[in-house]
């Protein structure tokens, strides 16, 4: 008697915990996996854009994939993104880690000047390119205005410019942006860092600059990595700073990857080789997870 | 032990100085955008820049709303798809944390890594497929399009979830004792313990939803059903030597991030911190 009530109670709550589950777990299949299966079946099929009418469909074996991979424009849009991340990466570190110690050092009204930085990361990429726009203006934006203040006789293009600058604009308006992330995360990270430590250095006689690169920088580095990773995949989100900056132009001068896709799959209405590239996209970022997982490891021991 | 002591302060003036010019630079470009707002389009390129505004323009903000424009439309639109993802997120994020932390069940934890996965891949991602499904279910230009992605979001339920796990599993046990089932546990014990967690989860919702750019931008294309921020997009491009008025436009946009922000950013910093440490 006493065992089977036992088991109704459990019974119960497997119930309980099923049904709990249940609602989430439909909608996260309908928005998260079910797109994803849907892609990579698309990618192996005719399909130019999306349609119920099966009968239509025939499968063609890798050849959206040879395609991409003969696809000259796809590949530069892939360096574009490249070069983005290779700007960006570095930057957002070094701005994150900048702004969280001089936010950790003691400086007076800490908590209104965090918020001041976090203001950015509050507001809406569509207002924020508008008003980037205005002040990156070529021939009378604020920018340029101060510079030529300055005496620089030839400002940057900007917004408007070759590959090689239209990309870093994006990037420090990207930076601007999503920098209150890294910074927190840094913050926090300074924060735990024991006191004693800095203060058995200064003990020792060891000046700021040694506690700095002896202390400071081997305690930071499980963050270091963990925000690497971050970086590595918020510069390949660039779709809506970039679309809204910009549209990939001037010409093709600043179409990353997520652009040219969008473009393929949806403006061209090319489906089956936008798919494709999605995977290819996919597969990439497996492999940067499994490295993480790797890495993580390796801290960890 | 004089000169220690104000030696510091000496420096922590200098960095001050130092920390506030960086926090203006931050907030510049809105200050610019506020004060652009109340220009006529002559004066918006003038250099030095005047942050008072002379001579003043007030027409713009009326303008917005005077029916010529989707703007009030628009509006309208994004304060509704926030109401639907907040109704639905909390109750069905929070059954879920709360199923995934304190429940025992088989396969429980495979559908927790199941669900972790999903964190990897990126919006960017997600969208181009997500357009697939949705517009083979004719979801495409619904309010479900543009909040299904916030709703069913894994990184707010994950947070929960560690949050769930810490309250004592004693409480749990005692509750039964007084005949409690699991249900009135939830409701009655876990979530008003869960409060802080809740408003943590509220807070990057508003936030996320209401700057969500690229969902409206995909999967909505009648003006009339668009979403605030690509409304603004729309016509800003379509305006666009009229920057005093897309300025305006941009201004009213970022008023109610900015606001439950400032109101509740202890949240929202906290929040921030706990994910940055799981990553």
């Amino acid at each position: 008697m006493k065992k089977t009530s036992f088991l109704t109670a459990n019974r119960r709550e497997s119930i309980t915990g099923y049904v709990f589950i249940l609602p989430y777990l439909i909608g996260c299949v309908i928005v998260n996996f079910l797109p994803m299966i849907m892609v990579v079946l698309i990618s192996f099929t005719n399909m130019k854009y999306v349609t119920l009418r099966i009968s239509n469909i025939k499968f063609v074996g890798f050849r959206n994939y040879d395609r991409v991979f003969h696809d000259h424009q796809f590949w530069m849009s892939m360096l574009r993104t490249l070069y983005y991340s290779a700007v960006y990466i570095p930057l957002i570190l070094v701005v994150g880690l900048a702004l969280a110690l001089l936010i950790n050092s003691k400086i007076y009204c800490r908590n209104g000047i965090r918020t001041l930085i976090f203001i950015p990361y509050v507001s809406n990429i569509v207002a924020v390119a508008i008003v980037w726009n205005i002040m990156y203006s070529y021939n009378n934006g604020i920018i340029n205005m101060t510079l030529k203040n300055f005496g620089v006789k030839n400002p940057p293009m900007w917004l408007v410019g070759n590959t090689g600058i239209v990309i870093p604009s994006i990037v420090i308006v990207h930076v601007w942006v999503s920098v209150a992330l890294f910074f927190m995360t840094y913050l926090a990270a300074l924060q735990d860092i024991p006191e004693q430590l800095y203060e058995a250095a200064r003990i020792d006689g060891a000046s700021k600059t040694q506690s700095f690169f002896r202390i400071t920088i081997p305690m930071l580095s499980t963050t270091n990595f963990l925000l690497l990773i971050t970086a590595i995949i918020t510069s390949m989100q660039n779709f809506s700073i970039v679309t809204n900056l910009t549209k990939g132009g001037p010409g093709d001068a600043s179409t990353t990857q997520s652009i040219y896709t969008y473009n393929e799959a949806i403006t061209y209405k090319h489906m089956n080789t936008g798919s494709s590239q999605i995977v290819i996209m996919m597969i990439i970022l497996l492999a940067i997870t499994l490295i993480q997982k790797r890495g993580q490891k390796k801290w960890e021991e | 032990m004089g000169r220690i002591k104000t030696k510091p302060k000496v420096s922590s003036l200098v960095l001050t100085v130092v920390a506030l010019i960086i926090g203006i630079t931050c907030i510049f470009p809105f200050i610019f955008m506020i004060s652009t707002s109340f220009k006529f389009n002559a004066y918006v390129f003038e250099f030095p820049v005047r942050l008072i505004p002379k001579p003043l323009n007030v027409a713009n903000y009326p303008e917005l709303f005077s029916g010529k424009y989707y703007f009030g439309r628009w509006y309208f639109n994004s304060v509704f798809a926030m109401f639907v993802t907040i109704v639905l997120k909390i109750p069905i994020c929070g059954m879920a944390a709360y199923s995934l932390a304190r429940l025992k069940y088989k396969g429980r934890n495979l559908i927790f890594i199941l669900l972790m996965t999903t964190l990897m891949f990126p919006n960017d991602f997600k969208v181009i497929p997500q357009y697939v499904v949705f517009s083979a279910l004719h979801l495409t230009n619904t309010v479900w399009s543009v909040t299904a992605n916030m709703i069913f979001e894994f990184f707010l339920v994950f947070l929960l979830r560690q949050f769930f796990i810490n309250i004592p599993m004693e409480l749990t046990e005692a509750a039964k004792i007084d005949g409690y089932g699991h249900v009135a546990i939830f409701y009655k014990i876990i979530l008003p313990l869960a409060k802080p967690a809740l408003a943590t989860m509220l807070i990057f919702t508003f936030t996320w939803q209401w700057n969500d750019f690229q969902s409206p931008f995909i999967f909505i294309n009648d003006t009339k059903k668009q979403l605030l921020t690509v409304g603004i997009a729309s016509f800003a491009s379509l305006r666009a030597s009229n920057y005093t008025l897309q300025m305006a436009g941009t201004t009213i946009g970022l008023v109610p991030a900015f606001l439950v922000f400032l109101a509740l950013q202890k949240y929202f910093i906290e929040g921030l911190a706990a994910g940055a440490v799981k990553g």
